[in-house]
């Protein structure tokens, strides 16, 4: 219920934050309304506006806003919210077009004033930011080309829209309107340059050091980082961060990995790597002494935020990381709540961490259930195929529904 | 399930967001949500002067204008002059 509420909250601030710039216009001396149509086209112009300035906030990583939500729900609203803002933008023109034709003139650059054409300018800005975010792949574009022409373009869409209201005039005349509106668009360019100026100089001076660099089973690295000249990060089990390994903080390009370290252990951190794609496929080639930089920690994937009489773990493959965190944790804690772990792999030698899960067996109230989907061992007694229904109910116990669940691994799981 | 909640959120949001710009769009349209008020109506001054040509009323009669209207016209737009206003002829 608390984070419902505090999820509501930061949606209501959310819309307070959008609609106040606009509703500002309306103190003090105010310009008449030129017939609902009209306005209401001018309003979702500015709204939009509101919009779009927000989102450097949203993907700026602030925990206070990824707290109630999870980062990766923020992430996918931003996505969403963006498509919504377009949507607004569009019908901006569109319904002054409709309702006004003879503003069809305010489209042609070579007669139209200044501000329309900055107004269609900063349209078109915003509308190749959406496309290529929806179609980067299939446009061909490098990540790190689009991550930097996104943040350009967006910073241009913000920049052509505000010289349009302000060239307009209609609503922001006076020090005050045309302030504020100003002062908003500096605001949204200062968080854009603390996420990608301030920050990564922060992470700068709080740099990592790999100290070891261990194989495990399952085609899985564990890197041991060492923090260098500082004390380390503090995390929750279950966390995960942005590393960028043997590059700079400024660099574009990032990678997320969950710790997989026991979170009361100070100081060294340990992130566990599958070789899967072009990167992290060359992961096992990075040497000791190499310099990392980590964003984080982030994620709500912790048993720290939901407590629990009991846990039940359900893994695959590289999944199993965050649960290695979370079970160390909970061994070095001396936590005795009941375990239950599904681990699936694709076969018994490519069980990742399999030495350490028993281990731990012998520290904690765990039961782990091994599953094989491809290969398995002569005279295997353990469960096979895919995890199903049947297969979790033969092994939850009688008060599952008092248990928390975690999840991890990949889609066709 | 979460990129649905997310998309839910998103969908709550365009929605508040499109009724507040509505809500603002019909306070700077006071003609669509008050009645004509017919007695006030009775008592409005005629035009005097033929409308051909000067169907934009504020370009002479707007805050601006070189015989602005007064005060408490203020935010109703061309179209609703001619809702008390009419020609003498």
């Amino acid at each position: 219920m608390k984070h419902f509420l505090y999820g509501a909250f930061w949606i209501g601030i959310y819309i307070v934050l959008i609609m106040t710039p606009l509703f500002v216009l309306l103190i003090g001396q105010t310009a008449p309304g030129r017939g609902f149509w009209r306005e209401l086209s001018v309003g979702l112009g500015f709204t939009s506006l509101s919009m779009i300035g927000m989102q450097f906030f949203l993907t700026g990583r602030f925990r206070y806003i990824t707290a109630p939500y999870g980062i990766d729900v923020i992430y996918h609203f931003h996505r969403q919210i963006s498509i919504v803002a377009f949507l607004f933008i569009v019908l901006h023109p569109l319904i002054l077009l409709i309702s006004t034709p003879r503003t069809m003139t305010l489209l042609n650059p070579i007669i139209a004033p200044w501000w329309a054409t900055a107004g269609v300018a900063g349209l078109a800005a915003f509308a190749i930011v959406i496309i290529t975010s929806l179609k980067r792949i299939p446009l061909g574009i490098r990540y790190e080309t689009w991550r930097l022409s996104h943040a350009l373009l967006s910073v241009a869409a913000v920049a052509f829209s505000m010289a349009h209201i302000l060239g307009v005039g209609y609503y922001t005349q006076g020090p005050l309107k045309r302030g504020l509106w100003i002062g908003l668009a500096l605001f949204w360019i200062i968080a854009l340059v603390y996420i990608r100026v301030a920050k990564p100089i922060i992470m700068l001076k709080h740099p990592y050091t790999v100290e070891r660099v261990v194989r495990e089973r399952g085609d899985t690295w564990s890197l041991i980082l060492k923090p260098d000249g500082h004390e380390g990060m503090r995390f929750q089990p279950g966390q995960f961060v942005w590393a960028k390994i043997g590059k700079s903080p400024f660099a574009l390009r990032e990678h997320p990995f969950s710790f997989s370290s026991s979170a009361m252990r100070e100081g060294v951190l340990e992130i566990s790597i599958k070789e899967l794609g072009d990167f992290t496929s060359q992961i096992g080639d990075v040497a000791p002494g190499t310099r990392v930089y980590l964003d984080g920690p982030h994620g709500l994937f912790t048993v720290d935020r939901y407590k629990a009489d009991g846990y039940v773990f359900i893994a695959a493959g590289v999944g199993i990381t965050p649960i290695m965190s979370i079970l160390r944790t909970l061994a070095d804690r001396r936590d005795q709540r009941p375990l239950l772990l599904f681990y699936s792999s694709r076969g018994w030698e490519e069980v990742t961490f399999r030495d350490e899960l028993k281990a731990l067996e012998a520290h904690l109230d765990l039961q782990t259930v091994h599953i094989l989907t491809r290969e398995s061992p002569e005279g295997w007694e353990g469960e096979r195929g895919r995890i199903n229904p049947e297969m979790l109910a033969r092994y939850l116990p009688a008060d599952r529904v008092d248990y928390e669940y975690f999840v991890c691994g990949p889609e066709p799981m | 399930m979460r990129e649905l909640y997310s998309t839910q959120l998103a969908g709550i949001s365009g929605i508040l967001i499109v009724g507040i710009t509505l809500l603002f769009a019909l306070i700077q349209s006071p003609e669509i949500v008050s009645a004509p008020e017919s007695a006030l109506a009775k008592d409005a001054q005629p035009i005097a002067h033929p409308l051909e040509g000067y169907e934009g009323c504020h370009g002479c009669h707007g805050l601006k204008g070189k015989m602005p209207y007064p005060l408490k016209h203020l935010g109703w737009s061309n179209t609703s002059c001619m809702r008390c206003h009419s020609p003498t002829s």
